[in-house]
């Protein structure tokens, strides 16, 4: 496993569930920071392993927030989608060539915007059981997906991203 | 045994998400009344279609022995019906034998089907065949185990028939070039039918017995220089669909016709 995608599972983690016991509610919802590696680094993890780990970040969330398993089942959900995704778009040549950590700051923030997207649609989905329910909390869902994106495009942006120049 | 490992090795990754997402949602079920709800749902409706399948399965192995026996039943039940007295004009003494198809030729001009009872299941040339819905044909041809039938679409075909309670009685003479329909003739010039009307058969030559329906008046034509009517009939029977058939034998058929063909 790579150990980038280790360090970085650990820190989110730790700040998102320090920001949920500690700080809680100060702005409408909780930005969902343990998505980061599982949006950064999902490409070198093998497969199962990028499975078992989020369904075991997943229920830790839950374990402190007691959704049950919405949050197992939305990363799990996600992670599968991520590596569908990383399997139809695979190009082995282009990540040895340019890491997605190293890409431009405006193309990750595309990126980041639709794939925290996805994930806050899969996570009401869980939510409600129905695409309806989805449809009826899109305001919710836009909102949520938003904060999450600021929090995780800055905290990428300050402390991971490197110019292409350097490389 | 390799083959087993080659497959869970190639779809491992998606029975791993299956199995952890299955725990999650009964995780989520547990302690979310919404989606406990939902999913409760689910697993109900999907366990009764599961049901339904599985019960559409072993009806099909069923209905093999079931439709044997509905066939003995509606044979003793034709035989009661037709057999009843008083029937004027008409002895009783028709026996009912049910058959299977098991090839069949209909729309080409020269339609027959093949039954599986032959000459050893007390079948004799010229017989009537019945479906549940109507008349099939008359027995033409036939083996020991096999019986040859020419339908009522087939130009050889040419029975009795008439409308119910009254008089009006005609030929039938089929002809391909109007299928689905075949020609009535000999309608006396004076009779009420009206299109919509059931034809049945009148069970004077023994082939068929009396009031087996055979098909319903589509069109009506005239024919002035000879007086008569032209019915334009569609027969009930089905034939893209009938799979089970009736051949009726009657007794004194073979002395009818012998004295009928007496000069």
């Amino acid at each position: 496993m790579s150990r980038k995608f280790f360090i970085l599972w650990f820190i989110s983690l730790a700040v998102h569930l320090l920001w949920m016991v500690n700080v809680g509610f100060v702005l409408p919802y909780i930005p969902h920071f343990f998505l980061l590696p599982f949006l950064l680094y999902h490409r070198p993890v093998k497969t199962s392993h990028f499975l078992l780990l989020a369904f075991v970040t997943g229920l830790i969330v839950d374990a402190f927030s007691e959704t049950g398993g919405l949050y197992a089942a939305a990363l799990l959900s996600f992670a599968a989608l991520q590596k569908l995704y990383d399997r139809w778009t695979a190009d082995p040549l282009r990540e040895k060539i340019r890491p997605e950590s190293q890409a431009g700051l405006l193309q990750r923030a595309v990126v980041f915007a639709v794939q925290v997207l996805v994930f806050e649609i899969l996570f009401y989905f869980f939510d409600g059981m129905s695409v309806t329910y989805v449809f009826f909390r899109m305001g919710n869902v836009l909102t949520h997906a938003f904060e999450t994106w600021l929090f995780l495009w800055l905290f990428t942006g300050l402390f991971i991203y490197k110019p292409i120049s350097n490389y | 045994m390799w083959g087993i490992f080659r497959f869970l090795k190639r779809y491992g990754n998606f029975f791993l998400y299956l199995m952890l997402l299955s725990i999650s949602l009964v995780l989520l079920a547990q302690n979310r009344a919404r989606a406990g709800y939902v999913l409760n749902r689910w697993t109900f409706n999907g366990m009764n279609l599961l049901a339904e399948r599985i019960n559409l399965i072993g009806n099909y192995y069923y209905l093999n022995s079931q439709n044997r026996a509905l066939q003995q039943e509606n044979k003793r039940l034709y035989e009661q019906l037709y057999n009843r007295p008083p029937v004027l004009g008409v002895p009783q003494g028709f026996h009912f034998v049910p058959a299977e198809v098991v090839n069949k030729n209909y729309r080409s001009g020269f339609d027959f089907i093949v039954l599986d009872k032959g000459a050893s299941g007390g079948i004799a040339p010229d017989d009537g065949v019945i479906s549940s819905q109507g008349v099939v044909g008359t027995v033409r041809a036939l083996s020991d185990r096999f019986a040859k039938v020419i339908t009522i679409y087939n130009p050889q075909f040419s029975i009795l028939v008439g409308k119910p309670h009254s008089e009006v009685t005609g030929f039938i003479q089929p002809d391909y070039r109007i299928f689905p329909l075949v020609r009535v003739t000999d309608v006396p010039y004076e009779a009420v039918v009206r299109a919509g009307d059931t034809l049945v058969t009148t069970g004077n030559s023994l082939i068929f017995a009396p009031g087996i329906p055979v098909g319903r008046v589509d069109s009506i034509q005239t024919d002035f220089q000879s007086r008569t009517k032209v019915l334009f009939l569609h027969p009930f029977t089905d034939f893209r669909r009938f799979r089970l058939a009736y051949v009726i034998h009657h007794d004194l058929r073979q002395a009818l016709d012998s004295l009928n063909n007496e000069p």
